[in-house]
């Protein structure tokens, strides 16, 4: 970890006990001991503070919010979805979401990590403007619950494959996915798409310039819209709405990558 | 009106009210949205990857054009894929769908909202109704009490000799859909009303350079260009000083920078960029070799400072050579040397064009400068100087030991002039979504229906909470546990059940079923009554 400024070595630290609480969410399902499985949560949680200390020291560090780079906008998202776990698994003791749903959070941290990780001290111009925190902030935000709905779909579609999934169980986890998804989605209609567009209005002169990424969160909120629609209108649940929100939260992930890929004015670094 | 043309008429009248229900299905919306997604996945993945299509393909492909693949770039593939007709009439079902289903629901909620029409008494008996008796004098007034305390709006109606007391709460939620429908139609309309009308160009000025804008009338003078830059060389911000004037009044003064545009009657500028002026220096830095100059044509360069010989008073200069400074515009005495010289043209990238010395591009590539010597008042001649290789010059002047070797260059502001036509449609339609956005997820619609029966000794009050039928079981149960069960605790313990017990509740066993009861009656007392 030499080289690395504090933020970095303490964002890896969190990695790691992310990866511990994974390994005690797993020995939870193998042992079905309650004290393995809070012990999990409360690893979970712990990741999630020593994160949010990693955030508040790369605050300081560079002198603005951590949101300027494809590291930073992981890391927040992965936070807001690691610290939606936390308080799932902890209000509805169902430790084996935390199997499934760890994963991704370690997946999402991973990603993260690979991506660039030096202080940027100075924003550029365009990025020096209160919509940076609204704008990016609810978007990492509200892609972190649409991480989340992704595991808990995981975990619905992995218990109904099994022979003795109880129904009861099923229909909790198809709500929560449901309900993490009718967060997400205002979150980042109004944050990703609004406060992006009149921010580029003030920027560069234009609402809308089908950029990569303008593009790219055109198609998840079309996608999402039409998972909220074929839900309230078609009746569409259990392993439709499943796989839907897995599909969606792929997307999410390409959008992110395809920065690298595609280029465009959201390539921050 | 013959028999004829009323069948013709019932069928255009058909066919138009089939369309309706087609474009407001939410079948055709889905189908809309998939084929949006899939256009923009291939428009942003496939066709803006392609470096020449449409008009450009022609342009690059001119001698190739029966080629198949040419053929193909040039008529199918569109220039510009989120302007094609594709995706223009993608959008447009979209909005007509959208407008087609707002109306619809726009017509339910409407006569849902004036219209008070109670369930029938069959579902009044539906196992989700919780029924109890009571021998109050007078059950109405308390019940109405508490609903209207939890925000319930009532409304009373007759249902047979019955009383019904329809209660909403959170009603203005049913609009959300509605209005997120009506804003996504706004943005629609000025999003393509921008893209159509909107214009927008780039003007480069120079400090102290006015330019015209004839479609504004008005004339733009850039009195200052300001980069401000971090210690360590990074650029933290740029700005433009700028005053309007119409005709030769000033009209206004102000800054502009990025995220801080200037508008003005319609018109915006905005801060977008800056560059080297290509063909503009502030000064530029020569290094003239005064060993060479005193010593001739002949002399020895390579010869150590100690070993040059000296030759009068610049004699001490000997030891280096001679730093000259020539600002744009200006003529500098060339020390030692019988000239003076002044710049005469600036290449950012010298290149020979077919008419001679030219610019190639606007990025810096090569830098060259044209100097004009002077023997007194007189021209003697211009040469060539470039900065990457110093030791070349070309030209008719004097042949001089004079290096390029570095200059300042003149900063352009690039500011972008643009209307923006349909901009208050977009500004309406964010503000309508945005509104409607946050009614539908932070508002929950409540709905129920009170009935109060008269019988023998007292009364029968019936409460039936709708729930959306379409929630999954599981959900609808939690949804009753959370809202309804508090609800009729309290209702009860305000108006109290003979026997201190409902005669129906969701789950619980029909009187006289045998004794399969699922579900438990609550009392109105205990724990759960203290939390309601």
């Amino acid at each position: 970890m030499t080289g690395h400024s504090l933020d970095v070595q303490i964002f890896t630290v969190a990695f790691a006990v992310y990866v511990a609480a994974l390994l005690l969410f797993l020995g939870r399902s193998a042992t079905q001991r309650a004290w393995v499985g809070w012990a999990a949560v409360g690893a979970l949680g712990a990741g999630t503070l020593l994160q949010t200390i990693a955030l508040i020291v790369r605050w300081r560090l560079s002198g603005h919010a951590p949101l300027s780079s494809m590291h930073e906008y992981a890391s927040v998202m992965s936070w807001m979805a690691a610290g939606s776990l936390t308080i799932l698994v902890a209000r509805t003791r169902r430790f084996e979401i935390g199997a499934y749903a760890s994963p991704v959070i370690i997946a999402i941290m991973a990603i993260a990590s690979l991506m660039p990780k030096q202080i940027n001290q100075q924003l550029v111009p365009a990025l020096q403007s209160y919509w940076l925190h609204i704008h990016v902030s609810m978007a990492a935000l509200a892609e972190g619950a649409f991480a989340l709905a992704c595991a808990l779909a995981i975990v619905y579609l992995v218990k109904a494959r099994k022979a003795d999934a109880r129904p009861e169980e099923l229909e909790r986890l198809d709500t929560l996915t449901h309900r993490t998804i009718s967060v997400g989605y205002p979150l980042f209609t109004l944050g990703a798409l609004f406060a992006g567009a009149i921010w580029a209005y003030n920027a560069w002169g234009t609402f809308w310039s089908w950029d990569p990424k303008e593009v790219g969160s055109w198609i998840i909120w079309l996608f999402y819209t039409g998972y909220l629609h074929a839900r309230y209108q078609r009746g569409w649940r259990g392993r439709k709405a499943a796989v839907l929100s897995i599909i969606g939260f792929v997307m999410v992930i390409l959008s992110f990558v395809g920065n690298l890929f595609l280029g465009g004015q959201h390539s921050y670094g | 009106m013959t028999r004829q043309a009323a069948s013709s008429r019932r069928g255009i009248w058909g066919q138009i009210v089939a369309l309706y229900e087609l474009l407001s299905s939410t079948r055709f919306a889905i189908l809309v949205v998939i084929a949006l997604a899939i256009a923009s996945i291939l428009g942003l993945v496939i066709i803006d990857q392609i470096p020449f299509r449409g008009e450009m393909a022609r342009m690059r492909y001119a001698e190739r054009l029966d080629e198949p693949l040419v053929w193909f770039l040039v008529h199918i593939v569109p220039a510009s894929p989120f302007r094609s007709l594709l995706f223009r009439v993608l959008l447009a079902l979209l909005s007509l769908s959208l407008l087609a289903c707002t109306i619809k629901r726009g017509r339910r909620h409407w006569r849902e909202a004036w219209v008070i029409d109670p369930p029938d008494a069959q579902r009044f008996r539906s196992p989700n109704a919780v029924v109890w008796q009571s021998a109050a004098a007078d059950p109405e007034a308390p019940l109405t009490r508490l609903l209207r305390g939890r925000q319930f709006a009532l409304r009373r109606a007759a249902c047979g000799e019955a009383t019904c007391l329809s209660a909403k709460r959170f009603g203005l939620s049913r609009l959300g859909p509605v209005l997120t429908h009506v804003g996504f139609l706004a943005l629609v309309v000025g999003g393509l009303w921008m893209a159509s009308s909107g214009s927008s160009r780039m003007l480069w000025l120079r400090p102290g350079e006015t330019a015209t804008l004839p479609e504004a009338s008005l004339r733009l003078t850039l009195e200052e260009f300001q980069i401000e830059t971090t210690p360590r060389g990074q650029i933290a911000d740029y700005f433009s000083h700028v005053a309007l004037f119409e005709d030769t009044s000033l009209v206004r003064r102000a800054t502009i920078e990025v995220n801080k545009p200037l508008r003005h009657r319609g018109y915006s500028l905005y801060q977008t960029s800056y560059r080297q002026d290509p063909t503009r220096v502030r000064s530029a830095d020569l290094l003239l070799d005064l060993a060479q100059l005193l010593s001739g044509p002949e002399g020895d360069d390579a010869a150590a400072p100690g070993d040059r010989p000296t030759h009068g008073r610049v004699e001490t200069r000997f030891d280096e050579p001679l730093n000259v400074r020539i600002p744009w515009g200006r003529r500098v005495s060339l020390g030692p040397a019988p000239y003076a010289a002044e710049i005469d043209t600036f290449f950012a990238d010298f290149r020979i064009l077919a008419g001679g010395p030219g610019l190639a591009s606007e990025e810096p590539r090569n830098p060259a400068l044209r100097l004009r010597f002077f023997a007194g008042d007189s021209l003697v001649g211009a040469n060539w100087y470039f900065a990457f290789h110093p030791e070349m010059s070309v030209g008719s002047g004097p042949d001089l030991p004079l290096r390029f070797i570095s200059y300042d260059p003149l900063m352009t502001t690039g500011l972008e002039l643009s209307t923006h036509p349909g901009s208050g449609w977009v500004w309406a339609g964010i503000v309508i979504m945005t509104l409607g956005t946050l009614l539908s997820f932070l508002l929950r619609y409540e709905r129920a229906w009170l009935r109060l029966r008269r019988v023998r000794d007292g009364w029968e009050i019936t409460l039936l909470h709708q729930g959306s039928p379409k929630q999954a079981p599981e959900y609808a149960r939690r949804e009753w546990e959370r809202y309804v069960t508090p609800l009729a605790i309290e209702m009860m313990r305000r108006v109290e059940p003979r026997g201190g017990r409902p005669v129906r509740w969701p789950g619980m066993a029909e009187p006289g079923a045998g004794s399969g009861a699922q579900g438990t009656a609550p009392r109105p007392s205990g724990k759960e009554a203290e939390r309601a």
